[in-house]
């Protein structure tokens, strides 16, 4: 469970969320929907533990909150560009404290999604690779709670429908931002933010 | 766990400095090229250094070696930051279990090897082109003591990369203060040649403790000299790393609160 209680986040003159409090419970999904500006981004970023509130409190129901956590964020490319693929998702498992997995046995549940990708250099990768492999970072350990920054933009149509089911069928908490209708809403309890911030 | 991603930075550290036979040679020529100079400088002005104890190519050799580990420290992390918070990686990072504070802990000290790596570097071709003759156990301390004021230039390192979170400047003054420190340690000239006030403060330079100590010990060859000088570089160490520690702390909240709205200038 992660409950958001009296949220004010503010950028300056910008008042983003005001008063805001939400409860997302365990082993359900939730589908973050709303116009640009709304204030998508911000509130996944405060429940994966990046941006702090200016007032209100988030209540993490985990202890080990971020080492269950897995986070595809929207920013496809905060990797370790002199790296591979693989090695970047090696070395992610290590800082997730998660180093004990056994990542080639964990692709196999991705044999359907070309990874060939993996073995190149991050630093040559196209967008649709690059957002590939920010699912897979934050997929792979099996994450107690899942978030998701816009999670099929740029993916080619196979990745898109092979994604769009693991996210849809993922056995925990889910909890994506997304503008596009590429998910099946019913699977979804829906959350829609408003430009005015109400 | 922890020392699995040292092992991977390591390897990250290695990619990196790497990438092309190139810039490896780059180094390796630059390296060169400096104790040249150096080299043909001392046998210039060699009688001006006559007491200084040791040549001048000998003198500003061993503040090459010494200062090099605490230089890269010093300015790794604010590097380091910075193109992490151009890709975003660094936000990103404040979503992982690891701490901020342990992930620069650990990537600094895979930096060492690549320090080791230089040094060797730097007294073979000495020793190989330039005459410079050394006991395998100056060579040895060297290569080793300067690990002892690891967490004092770590936590300059620190304190510098928090400066620029809150304030999404500074990045270039932390190299100009890097030579100040450099310089007013006494590297390339001796202090006694500087006016007093100026020498009250060099001598507050934790860049001039460590240098002293081990030129000292070049020439007389005595350990117990550098024993001494561990205790004021551990105090060093230990006011340095609570500062930076809480000042990283407050810094951290500062970008956490403001992460959208601050324009860091790179």
């Amino acid at each position: 469970m992660v409950h958001l209680e009296s949220i004010t986040k503010t950028f300056g003159s910008e008042v983003v969320f005001k008063d805001f409090s939400y409860t997302f419970l365990n082993n359900e999904k939730f589908l973050i929907k709303g116009p640009n500006g709304s204030g998508k981004t911000t509130l996944l970023e405060m429940l994966a533990s990046i941006v702090i509130p200016c007032s209100g409190d988030i209540i993490f129901g985990l202890d080990n909150y971020k080492t269950e956590l897995g986070f595809a964020s929207s920013n496809i490319d905060s990797f370790f560009p002199e790296l591979t693929g693989y090695e970047n998702l090696k070395i992610f498992l290590s800082l997730r404290n998660k180093s004990n997995i056994d990542l080639d046995t964990k692709l196999l549940d991705y044999s359907d999604v070309d990874l060939l990708f993996l073995q190149k250099k991050f630093l040559v990768y196209s967008k649709g690779m690059k957002q590939k492999l920010n699912l897979l970072r934050a997929l792979i350990h099996d994450p107690l709670v899942l978030i998701c920054d816009e999670p099929l933009e740029h993916l080619d149509v196979d990745s898109k429908k092979f994604f769009s089911q693991k996210l849809s069928r993922y056995p925990h908490m889910v909890i994506l931002a997304s503008h596009l209708n590429d998910f099946d809403q019913s699977e979804f309890k829906i959350l829609t933010l408003k430009q005015d911030h109400a | 766990m922890l020392n699995l991603l040292l092992l991977r930075f390591i390897y990250l550290d290695y990619k990196r400095f790497n990438s092309s036979w190139i810039v490896f040679a780059g180094q390796i020529l630059a390296s060169f090229v400096s104790l040249f100079v150096y080299f043909y400088t001392s046998k210039a002005f060699g009688s001006q250094f006559s007491n200084l104890g040791m040549d001048y190519f000998t003198f500003v050799l061993t503040a090459e070696v010494t200062l090099y580990l605490g230089g890269m420290l010093f300015v790794f992390p604010l590097d380091q930051s910075r193109q992490w918070i151009q890709n975003g990686l660094f936000a990103y990072m404040l979503s992982l279990p690891q701490s901020i504070y342990r992930i620069f802990l650990m990537r600094s000290l895979a930096l060492i090897p690549r320090c080791f790596f230089f040094v060797i570097i730097q007294l073979t071709i000495a020793i190989l082109f330039f005459d410079l003759s050394i006991t395998l156990k100056t060579f040895g301390v060297l290569l080793i003591y300067p690990l002892f004021s690891f967490l004092l230039f770590f936590s300059l390192g620190i304190f510098s990369m928090s400066l620029f979170l809150l304030t999404g400047r500074g990045g270039a003054s932390v190299g100009y203060l890097n030579t100040i420190l450099a310089v007013f340690s006494g590297a390339y000239f001796p202090l006694t040649v500087l006016p007093d006030w100026l020498r009250v403060i060099g001598s507050f330079n934790p860049y001039g403790t460590l240098l002293n100590a081990v030129r000292k010990f070049v020439v007389d060859q005595n350990l117990i000299i550098l024993f001494d000088s561990l205790i004021p570089i551990l105090l060093w160490s230990i006011a340095l790393s609570a500062i930076s520690w809480v000042f990283l702390r407050f810094a951290l909240v500062n970008y956490r609160k403001n992460l959208k709205r601050f324009t860091y200038s790179m």
